[in-house]
C-alpha cells in the first residue's frame, strides 16, 4: 500500500521479512518485534537499517533493550477504530524518547491524520480511497490542540499553556 | 460562565467546517457509510429509527440565556419546535436532516457550542453536579475542572479512538448530586487531613447490562496533578480495555477483571512514568486554571435578610405557589437567594422535552431573575441558580404561564425516562409512555407529598440511558417475542451511597406497570416508619413484602 510521509508519497525502502525468513546482510529491513528476543541474526551488524512490526497488543517498552538500533518502528491499525498505537507511539515518543520513525500500518484513516500525527507518527500507510491530498486536509483541518505536549509541526496550541 | 477566547473559537469553527466537508463527501458518496459512520458519531449525530438525531454538549449542564435562546431557534428552524434534555445534561434534537447538520451546528459555534464527542467511543461531554456553585453543602465549585476537562479532552490525540466511550462526571458538594459512581471516572472534591481540597478518584461505575458502582482508585490528588492521572487511567484503559466484545469493553470490566488492586497498580505504576516523562509540566499550569477559574467567579450578590417578608406572605396566600417553593427550590450559599428548579415533567408529560417557547421562556426569565444562566439538570430538569428569593413570586408566575410550574422536584412523578422506542434504534421497548402512565396515576399532589422522595428511572433497553439501575424503582423495558414486557427493580441510588437496584422477579405488561408501582408504593406507605423515605424502608425492610404485594396481584 503506498505510504505517505511529509505530505509528500514515498517508496517504501524496507523489505519485509515475513516470519522467521532469513535477513539479509545489507537493506532496510522489517521485522517482526518478537525476533528481537530470540533471534540474534537479527541484530548482528549488517549494512542498512532495522525497522520493527509491533502488534498492538505487546507493550512498547518491550523495544527498550534494542531500542537505540531501530531506525523504525510500525505500529499496527488492524480496523482504523482500534486506538491502541496511539497510545504505544505516545509511550515510545514520550516516555522512551524514540527519534526514529513511526509508521501506521494497516487500515488508519485520513481523517485521524491530526491524532496520528500528535501522538509522534510521522509516517502512513493509506488506500487507494484516501489520496494525499485527503490526508493533508485533514491534517490542515483542525490545527488548535488543547494537549500541550501532543503538539505536533505545524499545530496551534493554546497561548496560555 | 465560561467565554471562549480566541483559541476556543477558532477549535470549534474549524471542526465545524472539517464536518461539512465530511458531510459532502458522504453525500457526494466519496465516502462509505461505514466510513462516515464513525465521522458523524464523533460529532453527535446518530442515524435513529425516524430520522437523524443530533446530540448537542451542553459541558458540565451550564448554558446562557442567549445560548438556549439559540437552541430554541434551531428547534424551530432545523427541527420540530422542541428538543429533548438528556440524562447526561446534553440536548437531542431528533428531527434533523444530514445536509442541515453543518448550518446547526455553526449557529451552535456562534453562541459557543458544539455537538463534539457527544458520542462514539471518545471521552464524552463532561458532566458536573447542577447545583455547582450555588449549593450550600459545597466544598468547592466542580466546574474550573470540569471546563478544564473539556478542553483537555476535546480531540484528545490519543483517546478518540478507545474500546468504548468514556464518561467522566464530577462534584464538589458532599451530597452526590452528579451521580459519579456510576461514571467511567467519578471526581469528587474533597478535603485531606491537612485541610487541603483535592479529587478522589473514583474509576470503573457504570449501568448498562453489567451494572457497577465505581471504585476508589486514589482517595485524594492534588488539584493540579489532575490531568496527568487521568491520562494515566486512559492509556492503561485504552492498551488493555476489552475490544473483543462491546458488551465488555467498558473500562469496569477491565478493572472487575484485573481486580482493583491489580488496576490500581497498573495506573500508578503508568502515572509514575507520566510524571517522570514530563518533569514538572505533568501539573496543570497554574496559570491557565486561574485563567478559568475567573470565569466562574461568584457573582456579585445583593446583600438581603435570608427571609423575605414578602414573598412568605404570599405563600401563605396561595398554597400551590408554596408547595412548589417548598418541592423545588433548594438552599442556596448566599443569604436572600435560592435555587430554583425547574421541572420539565409535567403531569402526564414527557420527561425532559420541552418546546422551543419554553426554552426562550426560560431564556428570558433567566435574563430578568437569574444572571443569564440555566443548568440542565441529569434528572431532566432546568436549574436557575441565582433566583433572589423576593422575585420567587415573579418566577412562579413566569413559569405556570408556560407550563413550567410542576412542584414534583423528586416525587414519584418526576420520572427520568429515555426515548426509547418511539425514536431509539437500539430500543427494545417504549419508556416514554410508561413514564406518563405513572405519572398521571400519581398526579395528585396531596398524594405526591405523601409519598415523599422517590425516583422512578426507566429505559427502553439494557443500554439503561434511563439509569433504570439507579433508581429508587426502576423499570426497564424488554422484548420477548415481539411484546414489550417492564422488569422492575427496587432499591437502587445514584446518590453518596450509591447502590444497584435489585430484580423483583418476572417483568409485566405495560398495561400492568402503573398498578405494580402503585402496589409497591402502598407497601412502603402501609410499612415506613414516620419519616423514612421509601429507599430508607427498602434498605430496612429487604425486597420481600414488595415481591409479595407486586406478585400477589399478578396473581389474581
Ligand atoms: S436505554 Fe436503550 S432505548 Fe433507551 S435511549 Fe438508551 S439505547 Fe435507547
Amino acid at each position: 500500500m503506498p505510504l505517505i510521509k511529509n505530505g509528500h508519497y514515498i517508496d517504501d525502502a524496507y523489505i519485509r521479512i515475513e516470519g522467521e525468513a532469513p535477513v539479509p546482510d545489507d537493506g532496510d529491513v522489517l521485522v517482526d518485534a518478537v525476533r528481537l528476543k530470540d533471534d540474534t541474526a537479527v541484530l548482528r551488524p549488517r549494512q542498512g537499517k532495522l525497522g520493527v512490526l509491533l502488534m498492538n497488543t505487546v507493550d512498547a517498552e518491550e523495544l527498550v533493550p534494542h531500542l537505540s538500533k531501530l531506525a523504525l518502528v510500525a505500529l499496527e491499525f488492524p480496523q482504523f477504530h482500534d486506538g491502541r498505537a496511539f497510545s504505544q507511539a505516545r509511550v515510545l515518543r514520550h516516555t522512551l524518547h524514540f527519534k526514529g520513525e513511526i509508521r501506521a500500518t494497516g487500515k488508519p484513516m485520513a481523517d485521524q491524520a491530526g491524532h496520528l500525527v500528535r501522538c509522534g507518527f510521522d509516517c502512513f500507510e493509506t488506500n487507494t480511497r484516501q489520496p494525499l491530498d485527503v490526508w493533508q486536509r485533514a491534517l490542515d483541518a483542525v490545527r488548535g490542540v488543547y494537549q500541550r505536549d501532543y503538539a505536533g509541526l505545524g499545530d496551534v496550541v493554546r497561548k496560555d499553556l | 460562565m465560561y467565554r471562549y477566547d480566541e483559541f476556543d473559537h477558532t477549535f470549534v469553527r474549524e471542526r465545524v467546517a472539517q464536518f461539512r466537508d465530511q458531510t459532502l463527501r458522504r453525500i457526494s458518496g466519496e465516502l462509505t457509510e461505514d466510513e462516515f459512520r464513525p465521522l458523524r458519531l464523533m460529532n453527535g449525530l446518530y442515524l435513529q429509527l425516524h430520522a437523524y438525531m443530533l446530540r448537542i454538549a451542553i459541558p458540565y449542564g451550564t448554558l446562557s440565556s442567549k445560548q438556549m435562546r439559540q437552541l430554541a431557534f434551531i428547534g424551530d428552524k432545523w427541527d420540530k419546535n422542541y428538543g429533548h434534555f438528556t440524562t447526561r445534561q446534553n440536548l437531542q434534537f431528533n428531527w434533523p436532516k444530514l445536509e442541515d447538520t453543518a448550518d446547526i451546528l455553526q449557529a451552535l459555534a456562534d453562541v459557543e457550542m458544539h455537538a463534539i464527542q457527544t458520542s462514539g467511543n471518545c471521552i464524552r461531554n463532561v458532566t458536573a453536579d447542577h447545583w455547582a456553585g450555588v449549593a450550600a453543602d459545597e466544598i468547592e465549585d466542580p466546574r474550573p475542572w470540569a471546563e478544564l476537562l473539556r478542553q483537555w479532552s476535546s480531540l484528545h490525540p490519543e483517546f478518540c479512538f478507545l474500546p468504548r466511550k468514556f464518561k467522566i462526571a464530577v462534584t464538589g458538594a458532599e451530597a452526590d448530586r452528579a451521580a459519579v459512581a456510576f461514571h467511567d471516572i467519578g471526581l469528587k472534591i474533597v478535603r485531606n487531613a491537612d485541610g487541603e481540597a483535592g479529587f478522589q478518584v473514583l474509576v470503573g461505575g457504570g449501568m448498562g447490562r453489567t451494572p457497577m458502582i465505581a471504585k476508589v482508585c486514589r482517595a485524594w490528588l492534588p488539584k493540579g496533578e489532575l490531568l496527568s492521572y487521568i491520562e494515566a487511567v486512559m492509556r492503561v484503559y485504552n492498551l488493555y480495555g476489552r475490544r473483543d466484545n462491546k458488551y465488555k469493553a467498558r473500562i469496569k470490566i477491565l478493572l472487575h477483571e484485573e481486580g482493583d488492586d491489580v488496576f490500581r497498580k497498573m495506573v500508578d505504576e503508568e502515572y509514575e512514568k507520566v510524571k517522570a516523562a514530563g518533569g514538572v509540566s505533568h501539573l496543570v499550569p497554574e496559570k491557565e486554571i486561574a485563567r478559568i477559574e475567573t470565569y466562574f467567579a461568584p457573582p456579585i450578590y445583593d446583600a438581603l435578610p435570608d427571609e423575605d417578608a414578602q414573598l412568605t406572605q404570599h405563600l401563605r396566600a396561595n398554597s400551590k405557589m408554596a408547595r412548589w417553593y417548598e418541592v423545588n427550590c433548594a438552599k442556596h450559599k448566599q443569604r436572600g437567594y435560592t435555587i430554583v428548579n425547574i421541572s420539565l415533567k409535567p403531569e402526564g408529560g414527557i420527561p425532559g422535552d420541552a418546546t422551543s417557547d419554553q426554552m426562550r421562556a426560560v431564556a428570558g426569565i433567566a435574563d430578568k431573575f437569574s444572571l443569564s444562566e440555566i443548568r440542565v439538570s441529569h434528572a431532566q430538569n432546568l436549574v436557575l441558580p441565582y433566583v433572589r428569593k423576593k422575585d420567587v413570586v415573579a418566577v412562579y408566575h413566569a413559569l405556570e404561564k408556560y407550563g413550567m410550574a410542576s412542584a414534583n422536584l423528586g416525587l414519584v412523578t418526576d420520572i427520568i425516562a429515555c426515548p426509547g422506542l418511539d425514536y431509539c434504534a437500539l430500543a427494545t421497548a417504549r419508556s416514554i409512555p410508561i413514564a406518563q402512565a405513572i405519572s398521571k396515576r400519581f398526579e395528585a399532589p396531596e398524594r405526591q407529598k405523601q409519598i415523599g422522595d422517590l425516583a422512578i428511572k426507566i429505559s427502553g433497553c439494557i443500554n439503561a440511558c434511563g439509569h433504570h439501575h439507579a433508581g429508587h424503582i426502576g423499570i426497564l423495558g424488554l422484548d420477548k417475542a415481539g411484546k414489550e414486557f417492564y422488569q422492575i427493580t427496587l432499591g437502587g441510588s445514584a446518590d453518596e451511597h450509591a447502590s444497584i437496584g435489585t430484580i423483583m422477579g418476572p417483568g409485566f405488561s405495560d398495561a400492568e406497570v402503573p398498578t405494580a408501582i402503585e402496589k409497591i408504593v402502598d407497601t412502603y406507605i402501609g410499612l415506613r416508619q414516620p419519616g423514612e423515605t421509601f429507599l430508607g424502608a427498602y434498605r430496612r425492610l429487604g425486597a420481600a413484602p414488595f415481591k409479595e404485594a407486586i406478585y400477589a396481584q399478578a396473581a389474581e
